[in-house]
């Protein structure tokens, strides 16, 4: 899909925002660019913690982004509407799913990616020593599941039966 | 801790709530800045207080905070907790993994520990009491004034809000269209509810993310919510399978909603909507 090289991490979140922002300060970048969560965690803490430990401002839940020069500008989600925030880089952001449509890796992208450099390093050449994990796991278990109820086909009487449900429900 | 415009307002309503101290700075710094002032703050007087737990909304503003200061204070931080308790000297919380199909207790292991509590995890109880207001003594470095929030749009202009709607009437894909929402808002003006959506119409453009319920936006906990052409993901159900009742209208029998539904309806819900809105209305006026 474009970048040029790819490195690999994981972890806790502080840890991963560690080895993250070693590696990141070898390249000396311009601008970090991250998503604002994982799926599987959704912690979102990775972002703001990579900023701190690379002591970069971070402009984050962006919708859209425009670079002028040292100027970075975003466009930041919030519950109502959005902000303009503006900072000089480096700067650390984070982007919205909705912020682009990944492209299709196309077939001469997928061969080119072969002969692309990806580097293995590991978190002690990195200087982050892994030490004791900040949060532990003591278990996971299925979430607890709704009762299923009723389910009706629509044969013209749906609406009756959700009005009753509704007045059942003293909303209406 | 209260940071901002109306820290002073907000002291009083948490004092309301329980709170026995509120530090409170309306130093306009904390509303012009994203996240460095308040990381700022809550770090120096974490040095003075030393609490063993600090505790914030899973919000999107405080969760850039939280994860500053974590990574300052060096602190255990668990992020999107569904509960917090004491436990063998440290701190314990519930958190949904997966978009809320699993549910892990993770542990902080260090002091402090930071957890952050997704919403309407707890009902808010009023107890009547006042907290005392401190003056937070902490000046904002110009080094932190970085992140500069130069302009605030609001996009929404909703009657009800989402999270406090006794009802809330979502629609996700199977609504077809943009140009199809009105015939939820007009069930939603119907009712005195809001309307919601699911991510993928919130992503495709359809409506503002100001609408979007689940994981990424918006939780809400109504008496009724109707999910209007939504399939039931997960990362959807998490932010509504609280709900007291839930009205499912989907043209698939097998979508994951109806199996959370207390009523699932299988049809056609551009013709179910309106002739709902009409029934609601005849009821109402009748």
């Amino acid at each position: 899909m474009g970048p040029e090289r790819a490195s690999l991490a994981g972890a806790d979140a502080l840890l991963t925002a560690r080895v993250l922002a070693a590696a990141i300060k070898q390249e000396e970048p311009d601008l970090v660019i991250c998503a604002t969560e994982s799926y599987d965690g959704s912690t979102g803490m990775v972002p703001p913690m990579l900023a701190e430990l690379l002591g970069f401002p971070q402009l984050t839940f962006a919708k859209k982004v425009e670079v002028d020069g040292s100027t970075v500008k975003v466009h930041r989600q919030t519950a109502d509407g959005y902000q303009v925030v503006e900072a000089s880089t480096p700067a650390l952001i984070t982007v919205t799913a909705a912020i682009a449509e990944p492209r299709y890796a196309s077939l001469k992208g997928i061969m080119a990616a072969r002969s692309k450099e990806i580097k293995q390093v590991a978190a002690s050449e990195l200087g982050v020593e892994k030490g004791q994990p900040a949060e532990t796991i003591e278990g996971v278990v299925e979430a607890e599941a709704r009762k299923a109820g009723e389910v009706i086909e629509d044969d013209g009487s749906a609406v009756e039966k959700i009005v009753q449900v509704l007045a059942a429900a003293k909303v209406l | 801790m209260a940071l901002g415009a109306g820290a002073k307002t907000a002291a009083s309503t948490l004092g309301k709530h329980g709170a026995k101290v509120v530090h409170v700075s309306e130093d306009s710094a904390f509303d012009d800045y994203v996240a460095e002032p308040a990381t700022d703050a809550l770090a120096s007087l974490y040095e003075k207080e030393k609490p063993d737990l600090i505790l914030f909304g899973f919000t999107p503003d405080s969760r850039e905070v939280a994860g500053r200061l974590a990574a300052r204070l060096g602190a255990g931080l668990i992020s999107n907790a569904l509960d917090v308790v004491a436990k063998d000297g440290g701190f314990v919380a519930q958190v949904p993994y997966f978009g809320g199909a699993k549910v892990a207790s993770m542990k902080a292991n260090g002091k402090p520990a930071i957890v952050l509590i997704r919403p309407k995890s707890f009902e808010a109880s009023a107890k009547g009491g006042t907290a005392e207001v401190k003056q937070l003594d902490v000046k904002v470095g110009d080094g932190s004034k970085r992140a500069h929030i130069a302009e605030r749009v609001v996009e929404a202009s909703e009657k009800v809000k989402l999270e406090e709607a006794r009802i809330v009437i979502s629609g996700g894909r199977g609504m077809g269209g943009p140009q199809n929402f009105p015939l939820l808002e007009e069930l939603a003006n119907a009712l005195g509810g809001a309307v919601g959506a699911s991510r993928a119409v919130v992503d495709a453009g359809w409506v503002p993310y100001s609408m979007q319920v689940g994981q990424t936006g918006k939780s809400v906990r109504p008496g009724v919510y109707i999910a209007v052409g939504i399939s039931g993901a997960m990362q959807h159900t998490v932010g509504m399978k609280t709900s007291k009742i839930i009205i499912a209208i989907n043209k698939d029998a097998e979508a994951p909603i109806m199996k959370m539904a207390d009523l699932g309806v299988v049809g056609d819900a551009l013709k179910i909507v309106p002739a709902l809105t009409a029934a609601v209305k005849a009821k109402k006026n009748g």
